[in-house]
């Protein structure tokens, strides 16, 4: 999936509203996106696993098999990048979504520029790695303590074994050890890593930190190895 | 309802102590009678005694008779006798005034009497084969001073029947208005809105009115529990609904502004603006209902920074809140961490903060506290938003927390609130099992209370 072509190659739209499904493709194909639809569950999974899609918008609330499990079956294997439509009034099925490896969500129902802006965001994160290569600072391998990333190859090993991220969970960790023991802005983090402004109340980033910090562990001196800067936002400590 | 107990206890036992005592008073006043009555019966039946041994006396034997008068005497519990022999000397264990007369009546032949004030004797010549030796017996009336203090007397009674009626009347009273109690603190919880609360179960075996009224009033919670539940639910399921057609209408305004190219851009904004306002609006209802209808959210209380919390949320508020000329400011914040659900608390620290901000006059701040305190002797945190609008007529300061409960239809409508937030906010609160109450405050405006009970861990952290 890190092929050149992935930024732009189709989006899969995942929802069980017919024509939401058609009005919006529509609208994201005016935008510039390819847009393919599947209206279950467990064909959409299916169609996930298979194809090399740039992103995949999810509809939390599906008829048989929902968002939750098709995102958990899906993250088994692939780390596509998922923007999961929420239900409002469910502050809950958001921070569960982010917490089960969404990249990102938006609340139905959601404005659909807001949506593609979000898309833009993602392809602009995928392009950065597939054109790492061009960029000298870009491509070297960041070691801190014993976590080593790979831009290039967006491999995160923890001593010497490969930790799974998201492709979101992946932007944030390269910020942050490119700064390690630098604090970064939880802004900085949603401007770089989300590629979106920080909103009001919005703690997307603190579930993908708290996301990152469970599936690398304690450091080995049992430490955190990012550090909450209260009011402000993160460091990666050690270097 | 304590009043109804103590009434029941003093009317029974007025009428109980008053019944008692009347008959007891009724007995006193026929006992000195019947007492002497009695006396007379046992008299007669000793005589009869008495004269049937003297028959198997010969007369030569009259000496003889003293002893055997004394030896049935001795068995008798009621009546003293005595036996007067003629020409004795005065004796020490006989009454002088029964030998007196025993005297008497032996010289004069015939059945005497004598009464005096607190004794009477009668004496008798039994045989005419002892003329020398007469029967004497005494009757004896109680003393005015024995029978004002003796167990067997008016005042005595008295006392006892006031302590035994007491005892029984309390004891009725109690078991009459414990049940009543019972009902009423289920009851009490009950009007508190706590609706799975059925009383009839918590009163035992016992069939009488007391069950039944708990039965109807358990009838009674289990209509409302299900109506409160299908209005509910049917909010909730409208609004679900409403949801869809409304995610596809905001794509399609998309649309139209791609088609239309700038074209008729200010009624595009407006119909936006108005679906924004919708999906707030459904959302909050979503919200509302959820917290309504769950006892606990799925999901675990996190220990969580409230003082954290309340900055951020100020801070955002007082960003969004500078356009319009009006800040939020924190006055005091302690450090306060405690359990809950940090994104529920968010909302309801929110929607106050919101709704204070809405209120506020141009140039003004919106003060918030969060500090420590006391609520009905339990630890809590306190957080107060004050605002310096115009505050709430005394009479709807429990209504703004009601969903869609306006105090003043049009100026309402135009700050913009869609009359679901503070609902939101009570609903929070008291699944955190705090309380949350509005005043207005002295120089003017409202001052919404949030108060959020504390661990005793959480007190003592920091």
């Amino acid at each position: 999936m890190e092929s050149s072509t992935l930024a732009e190659s189709p989006v899969l739209l995942i929802d069980d509203d017919e024509e939401l499904g058609s009005l919006l493709s529509r609208f994201l194909q005016k935008e510039g996106f390819e847009v393919h639809i599947e209206l279950d569950g467990s064909s959409g999974l299916e169609r996930a696993r298979g194809g090399a899609f740039c992103a995949v918008i999810l509809d939390v609330m599906m008829p048989g098999m929902n968002g939750f499990d098709l995102l958990r079956e899906l993250r088994r294997t692939s780390n596509v990048p998922v923007v999961m439509l929420t239900a409002r009034g469910q502050d809950v099925d958001r921070i569960v979504g982010l917490e089960m490896g969404a990249d990102d969500y938006l609340a139905k129902p959601f404005n659909p520029r807001e949506l593609a802006a979000r898309l833009r965001a993602i392809q602009r994160r995928v392009r950065q790695v597939s054109a790492a290569p061009l960029a000298p600072e870009g491509k070297r391998v960041l070691v801190v303590g014993d976590v080593e990333l790979n831009p290039r190859a967006r491999v995160v090993k923890r001593a010497g074994d490969e930790v799974v991220l998201t492709s979101v969970e992946f932007a944030l960790l390269e910020i942050l050890m490119r700064a390690a023991g630098h604090i970064v802005s939880r802004e900085d983090l949603s401007n770089q890593g989300l590629g979106r402004r920080l909103s009001q109340s919005d703690r997307s980033i603190d579930v993908h930190v708290s996301n990152l910090r469970r599936k690398l562990g304690a450091s080995p001196d049992g430490g955190d190895r990012i550090k909450t800067v209260r009011g402000f936002g993160y460091q990666y400590t050690g270097a | 309802m304590r009043s109804l107990f103590v009434r029941i206890f003093i009317s029974f036992w007025i009428a109980m102590t008053l019944i008692s005592a009347g008959s007891a008073l009724i007995y006193a006043t026929q006992s000195t009678a019947r007492w002497e009555r009695w006396q007379t019966v046992h008299f007669d039946a000793f005589r009869q005694r008495v004269r049937e041994e003297l028959d198997r006396l010969d007369p030569h034997e009259a000496d003889a008779v003293p002893h055997m008068v004394e030896a049935l005497g001795k068995r008798e519990s009621v009546v003293r006798v005595f036996a007067v022999a003629e020409g004795e000397p005065p004796r020490s264990d006989i009454p002088i005034g029964a030998q007196n007369l025993g005297g008497k009546a032996i010289a004069a032949g015939k059945a005497l009497q004598e009464r005096g004030e607190s004794v009477a004797y009668f004496a008798e010549v039994l045989d005419p084969r002892f003329p020398g030796i007469a029967l004497v017996e005494e009757l004896s009336r109680p003393s005015p001073v024995l029978s004002f203090i003796g167990p067997d007397t008016l005042p005595f009674r008295l006392l006892v029947i006031l302590v035994v009626s007491g005892l029984v009347c309390y004891g009725l009273a109690r078991q009459l208005t414990r049940r009543l109690l019972e009902i009423r603190r289920a009851s009490r919880r009950l009007a508190e809105g706590d609706l799975a609360v059925r009383i009839a179960p918590q009163l035992g075996e016992l069939d009488d009115e007391a069950t039944a009224l708990a039965r109807d009033l358990d009838q009674m919670a289990e209509r409302i529990d299900a109506l409160l539940g299908a209005q509910q639910r049917l909010l909730r399921d409208v609004s679900h609904e409403l949801r869809s057609p409304l995610a596809r209408l905001t794509i399609a305004l998309e649309l139209a502004r791609q088609e239309a190219k700038g074209e008729a851009g200010e009624y595009h904004d407006r119909i936006a603006r108005e679906a924004e306002l919708l999906s707030r609006l459904i959302g909050e209802i979503l919200t509302l209902t959820r917290l309504e209808g769950e006892a606990k959210p799925q999901r675990q209380a996190d220990a969580l920074d409230l003082s954290e919390l309340v900055r951020e949320v100020a801070e955002d508020a007082d960003f969004e809140a500078r356009p319009s000329q009006r800040r939020v400011e924190v006055i005091s914040g302690d450090r306060i961490t405690l359990l809950g659900y940090g994104e529920i608390l968010r909302r309801a620290v929110e929607n106050v903060v919101r709704n204070a901000v809405r209120f506020a006059p141009v140039e003004s701040a919106v003060e918030v506290r969060l500090e420590r305190g006391l609520l009905e002797g339990r630890p809590v945190a306190r957080l107060d938003v004050r605002d310096r609008g115009p505050g709430v007529p005394d009479s709807y300061l429990k209504d703004i927390f009601q969903p869609f409960f306006r105090v003043s239809e049009s100026r309402d409508r135009r700050s913009g609130g869609t009359g679901v937030g503070l609902a939101i906010t009570e609903r929070a609160v008291r699944l955190h099992g705090g309380s949350v109450m509005a005043r207005n405050a002295d120089g003017g405006g409202l001052i919404v209370s949030i108060a959020l009970p504390l661990g005793p861990s959480d007190a003592a952290a920091l």
